[in-house]
């Protein structure tokens, strides 16, 4: 079934932004809404083919899974692991302090 | 002045007792040092693909079967969107639209109250971070990917002692099914609470506050009665409740706001493409089902109904799972459920510690057994079985032997008895020939005679019939 897709408008630009935590200019966003309009109009275009019977495919692998089994495997070593952290302290990433809010 | 009602929903964390991660092959195990348990999957690296432990599946469904809900036969993992320092990837895999499981219940037998459960679904933990070194924090990504189950109840919770009920209830499922170790404290099992008010009587539901991550039963109770006490009093003074997220300042003991509604976040839940839908069939639910432990409800039941304890002492000998195997174990042996109970529960259980999924038990199910039966045979008083269970402790000695040492067996021995109450008598004529001539009273007098020559240790029934001969009675 054909679907209206919203409008897109620079506040909308702007709150995606946000939680993707990326600080756009004014010119960005504008720039932003143009292109990701476009990117939504061509979808719109996808959206008039008739799915109705179609079930939705969430993942391009065929049939379920294997699962693993509960067996522990080696992973990397603590220097691997760490190799690419910009800082480390104590055997960990080291961030900016922050006060636990929680998710 | 309108009286309100305090209404409660929990949603609750508990982490899957597998070896490996959900999605890798790493350690799952506590206490290592940082970063030590990780690989490119659990530390979000490019390219790297997760795959399903299948053992956290079976523990999954068998948490969600044992609070009564049904299992989806597909369903679905989801990528929840956030930024957040202990979370590598960008996003945690979580079930969203399509849980595994839903619509199940869990009955609180205090409360009297029916508690739905809404859905229970699968998702993997966040890393852990440490906080107040220098002017940074720092991350500890060996719990990321750590298998959890989230369980979700319906707001049909009244009260916080209610709710303290519920989370002990869950807990103790859960601990017994082998599914978690109930630890709260190294946050294997945790807790968020749903939290509004309303007028006695009114239908619709208040504004709701969501209290983070309690991590302790009493908090649990003093954060939501604080937080009911808050409201009642922003209501009463006109307010208007905000929805929010809030933390519990313990030292304080007040909750204060973390995020206001205007801040919340908007995850944008979508299909994670790299896993396909979990696809469960009725063959392993059945034998999820086939293998689940006895539930700590039906263990008391049946300890009241098959074994003859009382309600009291069926709570007791079910408080932890290995103190439950040893009772049973022990009353196996030894033939009668109620002595062993009653031993334990004088005695071993204040020698008992717990730690999660373990227990330290004092004596071994076979040792206690053969204490009591030592008494049946009349070889040691039931005084002297404590001394002796005191001795057995820590030790793996036998139960004969302890009482062989201790020279206990001689002093029940009957012959023994019989020299020594012969020479009580002899020593005390008088009492003997007016005990003989009908002074039932007196009685007591020989028996308290040979109770002090033994200590105390002699078999009363023994001293009695011993008694009666010697004087002929």
């Amino acid at each position: 079934m054909p679907v209206a897709l919203m409008k897109l408008d620079l506040s909308h630009i702007e709150h995606v932004a946000k939680l993707a935590s990326l600080s756009l200019t004014r010119e960005e966003a504008e720039a932003m809404t143009a292109e990701l309009g476009a990117i939504l109009k061509h979808v719109e275009e996808l959206s008039s083919v008739d799915t109705s019977n179609v079930t939705p495919t969430s993942s391009v692998q065929l049939g379920p899974a294997a699962w693993r089994r509960d067996e522990e495997r080696p992973g990397l070593s603590h220097e691997e692991a760490l190799a690419q952290a910009p800082r480390q302290a104590d055997g960990g990433f080291a961030v900016p302090g922050f006060v636990e809010g929680g998710s | 002045m309108a009286s309100y009602e305090t209404v409660i929903g929990l949603e609750v964390h508990a982490q899957l007792l597998t070896r490996t991660k959900v999605f890798c092959a790493c350690s799952t195990a506590f206490g290592a040092p940082p970063n030590t348990h990780v690989c490119p999957v659990c530390l979000g690296l490019p390219g790297a693909l997760p795959v399903l432990n299948g053992d956290a599946v079976a523990l999954a469904v068998r948490a969600a079967l044992a609070v009564g809900c049904s299992i989806r036969a597909a369903s679905r993992f989801a990528r929840k969107n956030y930024f957040y320092p202990d979370l590598p990837k960008g996003y945690q895999i979580s079930q969203f639209d399509e849980p595994f499981a839903e619509h199940g219940h869990v009955d609180l037998e205090a409360a009297g109250r029916h508690v739905r459960i809404l859905r229970v679904h699968m998702e993997e933990d966040a890393g852990k971070n440490i906080h107040g070194r220098g002017g940074d924090s720092i991350v500890d990504l060996n719990r990321a990917g750590t298998p959890l189950v989230e369980i979700v109840s319906e707001p049909d919770l009244r009260s916080a002692n209610e709710a303290a009920e519920y989370l002990r209830t869950l807990r103790d499922i859960l601990l017994f099914l082998g599914v978690n170790d109930g630890n709260l404290e190294e946050g294997s099992f945790r807790c968020d609470a749903n939290v509004s008010i309303r007028p006695v009587g009114e239908e619709k539901l208040g504004t709701r506050v969501e209290l983070k991550n309690i991590n302790s039963f009493r908090f649990v109770e003093k954060a939501i009665e604080h937080e009911a006490a808050r409201q009642e009093a922003v209501l009463t003074a006109g307010g208007r409740i905000t929805q929010e997220t809030r933390g519990w300042d313990e030292k304080k003991g007040t909750t204060f706001s973390l995020r206001s509604k205007e801040e919340a976040q908007d995850y944008r839940y979508f299909p994670d493409p790299d896993l396909p839908p979990l696809a469960i069939d009725e063959v392993f639910v059945a034998r999820v089902r086939a293998e689940s432990p006895e539930l700590p409800r039906d263990k008391r039941a049946r300890f009241a109904a098959e074994l003859h304890l009382t309600p009291y002492a069926a709570e007791v000998m079910t408080q932890h799972p290995r103190v439950a195997a040893f009772f049973e174990e022990a009353s196996m042996l030894h033939g009668d459920a109620v002595r062993v109970a009653n031993f334990v529960q004088s005695e071993v259980l204040r020698d008992v510690t717990t730690h999660g999924l373990t227990a330290n038990l004092p004596i071994s199910a076979r040792q206690l057994a053969d204490v009591l039966a030592l008494v049946d045979a009349g070889k040691i008083s039931g005084k002297q079985a404590k001394e002796v269970y005191a001795k057995l402790r820590g030790t793996g000695a036998s139960a004969a032997d302890v009482v062989a040492e201790a020279g206990m067996a001689v002093v029940s021995d009957a012959g023994a008895i019989e020299a020594l109450v012969r020479r009580i008598v002899e020593a005390n004529p008088r009492q003997a020939e007016q005990l003989k001539a009908g002074k039932a009273t007196l009685f007591g007098f020989f028996v308290g005679q040979v109770m002090k020559e033994t200590k105390g240790s002699a078999s009363p029934q023994v001293v009695n019939d011993v008694l009666k001969r010697v004087l002929g009675l």
